[in-house]
């Protein structure tokens, strides 16, 4: 017991029973009531340490130290490490001719080429010429999806290379039926013949003039 | 019963070191030197031969004044228990406001006042036959004053039982553990002249029961 200080108070007239009460039993408490504290004791010292163990587990350190490892896996797995991403704040201006959206699609870009008989020889076939007509093409879109000049810039002159390469065998056919007429106009009716043959060999679907037809012999 | 075999034999401290914080965290520090206030923090901090030694030095005190104040020796287990596991729970935030001893006599007296209330203690023939009965005599003593003094140890210990519950409170506190009015007011809660009336009622009954 801790020792303190006699009290300074005008009844120390009470040594004698003090003296007295210390020849009294010295009453302890019994091994068990000792056991049972020094258990409750231990029990709670224990719960302390394994409390301070956890916590010293889950430092704080710990957490950031975690954090800073997560960040880094996240920002190696995503496209921030990659240099071409991430070089996009030192890429040069972009060219706003480019960037523009494209023009509408121009009156004279046409469909684009069936490969079908020339269109001089269609002329002789004006009802075959009329089913194979294409069905309507719908307007041309205002904007395309995705510009690309050059793409653009190749369709304007197809169209004149493909009508040239039309008139151009249309003539050829044209010049090939006058020659056969000039023949049989001069009597030369089997040279007719084999150039009307040829004719109809290197055109298979050319419709013949009706003067030309009783030329060929019938068919079986 | 006289056990001490688990418990060091209780050595009051060399003196109050207020700041002798360092050290309460290493199991090799200065038990037997600390004082109460040191050892408590010791074992709040998980030092448990702190607490051993903490106890060591308070178990026989506290329980004799439980003891003497409820006269029943089931309920002074119950309250001694009781104060001890109020001291475990208390050993993290406790803090050295007032002294250790001060506190843990203020809550063993608050139990034993709720004990009172809700069963006031009757003191059985039996029982305060049964604690005379351990009485012990010097073997030294002749028989003619072995009577007498155990005549008057029995007097004298009829005489505190037969005490109203604040005066024996204030007596037992003066008696058995030398308190200062002070620190007697502090534990029971009352003034302390209050206090001070209820020694001296308390001493004079005791005398004159001595005396008769």
């Amino acid at each position: 017991m801790t020792a303190h200080p006699r009290p300074p108070h005008d009844e120390d007239d009470d040594l004698d029973l003090r003296a007295l009460y210390r020849t009294l039993p010295r009453a302890e408490p019994g091994p068990a009531l000792d056991a049972s504290v020094r258990d409750a004791a231990a029990r709670a010292a224990a719960a302390d340490r394994r409390v301070q163990r956890e916590r010293r587990l889950w430092h704080p350190g710990w957490g950031v130290a975690a954090s800073i490892v997560l960040t880094a896996c996240l920002f190696l797995l995503t496209d921030f490490g990659d240099q071409d991403v991430a070089g996009l704040a030192d890429a040069p201006p972009v060219d706003a001719e480019l960037a523009r959206p494209p023009q509408a699609m121009s009156p004279r870009a046409a469909p684009p080429v069936r490969p079908e008989a020339p269109a001089a020889l269609r002329r002789y076939a004006p009802a075959r010429q009329a089913e194979q007509a294409e069905p309507a093409a719908p307007p041309a879109p205002a904007y395309r999806a995705q510009p690309d000049a050059a793409a653009g810039a190749a369709l304007a002159p197809a169209p004149d290379v493909q009508a040239d390469a039309k008139t151009g065998a249309a003539g050829e056919t044209d010049a090939r039926i006058a020659h056969i007429r000039e023949l049989l106009q001069d009597g030369r009716r089997d040279a007719a013949l084999r150039a009307l043959q040829d004719l109809q060999r290197d055109a298979p679907g050319l419709a013949l003039p009706p003067d030309l037809q009783g030329l060929l012999p019938p068919t079986p | 019963m006289n056990i001490t075999a688990p418990w060091p034999a209780a050595a009051p401290p060399a003196s109050r070191c207020a700041g002798a914080a360092e050290g309460i965290h290493s199991a090799a520090m200065d038990i037997p030197g600390a004082d109460d206030e040191t050892l408590m923090q010791a074992y709040g901090a998980g030092n448990l031969a702190a607490f051993d030694a903490l106890y060591a030095r308070h178990r026989a005190g506290l329980y004799r004044y439980i003891l003497r104040s409820t006269r029943n020796p089931h309920q002074a287990d119950d309250i001694f228990q009781e104060t001890w596991s109020r001291v475990i729970d208390a050993r993290a935030r406790w803090q050295p406001r007032a002294r250790f001893t001060t506190w843990l006599l203020q809550i063993a007296h608050n139990l034993i006042v709720d004990a009172y209330r809700r069963q006031p203690a009757q003191a059985g023939p039996q029982e305060t036959e049964a604690a005379l009965a351990t009485l012990a005599a010097a073997e030294h003593e002749q028989p003619e004053q072995q009577l007498s003094d155990f005549q008057t140890r029995r007097r004298l210990q009829l005489a505190i039982e037969s005490l109203p519950d604040e005066q024996r409170h204030a007596i037992l506190l003066r008696l058995e553990h030398d308190l200062s009015l002070e620190d007697i007011a502090d534990i029971t809660g009352a003034p302390r002249e209050t206090v001070k009336s209820r020694l001296r009622y308390a001493t004079q009954r005791i005398r004159e029961a001595l005396n008769a």
